[in-house]
């Protein structure tokens, strides 16, 4: 009896833990697959740079042309990255449905579940008159001890699939970090371009009541509309493009946490502090600024 | 040398853009509209070997991200086999209620 009582405190101690780390696994999930469809969303962001890119260069060829009366309408090739794109969506989407299927490991409906089988177990039992029935201390025990044990061998999957989700995310940063000097070379591009171009463009081909109609600005000389104008377009530009590229630092970043909090919880020891902030940390990074 | 010819591209692309409407005037006064659209067409020129040299960077990767599918895929498939492990111990569970149903129901006929 002495021996019963004992072990039933070492796993009600532990269960504590389990649910916790059934809890975490849980919220990790949620994050890794949010940080997941971000990565979805910034392909699909890159995807449409290559139509922005045609139609900036179009309207610059008119706007810098000396005579666009005599002029063809402008057809600047497309700069197709659809097959470097495909791949890198297809890792993505692997990523996501792996966070999916890990969703149905952290369900926390287990232990319930084993607890009312083993509960039902035992009524059947009890139901056949011709065996002795089940002491009370084992009967009022059991269900709540088989839930704990579920509970302890899904925390322990949780804690195997977390130390290996941990080594598969680092794969993707090293992937992602060389392609993200890649990416902001080409953002760079498309929208440097483009701002530089307008900047050439002549003052003469500025209409100042135009730009009046349609402004606040208090001033009345004509160049100073006009520049002001211009200013305002140029900073639009330049804040586009950083915009695009503040989405990419912050799902490196976003990723970088998520690795960690894999790390974390496949310890054997989990910080449960350091999870919860990094946790946090990732919806302030996937958060739209 | 493939990042100084990226380098020196973007340069090249750069002076062109800053210097656009005065360079695309002069090629106006000296050849019309063909000399326009001839000069626009080594400027897109640039741009197109700049974007190469990009798409080349980013192919290098491409195999990579091959194995990185087949990874996640087989954290996928094992996933699935801790949870159908999971799934067996409530199976089994129910599995021994039924015996011990039919025990019961068999020892009632039975008459024991």
């Amino acid at each position: 009896m002495k021996h019963i009582s004992k072990f039933l405190i070492i796993v009600l101690l532990s269960s504590c833990t389990s649910t916790k780390i059934i809890e975490l696994g849980g919220k990790a999930t949620i994050k890794g697959t949010e940080v997941s469809e971000k990565a979805l969303d910034i392909f699909t962001l890159l995807s449409q740079q290559a139509n922005i890119d045609k139609s900036q260069q179009d309207k610059i060829k008119v706007l810098t042309n000396t005579d666009p009366a005599t002029m063809a309408l402008p057809d600047t090739k497309v700069q197709d990255f659809s097959k470097q794109i495909a791949p890198r969506v297809k890792a993505y989407q692997s990523l996501l449905n792996t966070y999916k299927i890990f969703t149905l490991l952290t369900d926390s409906k287990y232990g319930d579940k084993i607890q009312e089988s083993v509960s039902a177990l035992q009524e059947s039992y009890n139901l056949i008159k011709n065996l002795p029935n089940l002491p009370k201390t084992v009967s009022t025990k059991l269900p709540g001890v088989s839930k704990i044990i579920t509970q302890a061998i899904q925390a322990k999957k949780i804690k195997v699939h977390n130390q290996i989700l941990f080594s598969l995310t680092q794969l993707y940063i090293i992937l992602w970090d060389e392609d993200q000097k890649i990416w902001n070379d080409y953002i760079d591009r498309i929208y440097d371009d483009y701002s530089q171009g307008l900047n050439s463009v002549s003052s003469k081909k500025y209409n100042s009541k135009k730009i009046s109609e349609n402004s606040n600005e208090p001033y009345g000389d004509e160049s100073t509309v006009i520049l002001m104008y211009r200013l305002d377009k140029r900073d639009r530009i330049i804040k586009q493009k950083n915009e695009i590229k503040n989405q990419f630092n912050d799902f490196g970043k976003a990723l970088k946490e998520l690795n960690q909090v894999h790390g974390e919880i496949s310890k054997s020891k989990t910080n449960v502090t350091d999870v919860i902030n990094m946790l946090s940390s990732i919806e302030n990074l996937l958060k739209q600024k | 040398m493939e990042e100084q010819l990226k380098l020196t591209l973007s340069q090249a692309i750069g002076e062109f853009n800053s210097n656009r409407a005065a360079i695309l005037l002069l090629a106006h006064k000296a050849g019309g509209q063909a000399a326009v659209i001839k000069v626009e067409q080594e400027y897109d020129a640039l741009r197109d070997a700049y974007f190469e040299i990009l798409r080349r960077q980013l192919d290098k990767n491409n195999h990579l991200y091959e194995r990185l599918i087949t990874a996640a895929n087989s954290e996928t498939e094992k996933l699935k086999a801790s949870i159908n492990q999971l799934n067996n111990i409530n199976d089994i569970t129910n599995l021994a209620t039924a015996v011990i149903n039919l025990v019961g129901r068999s020892l009632t006929v039975l008459g024991i």
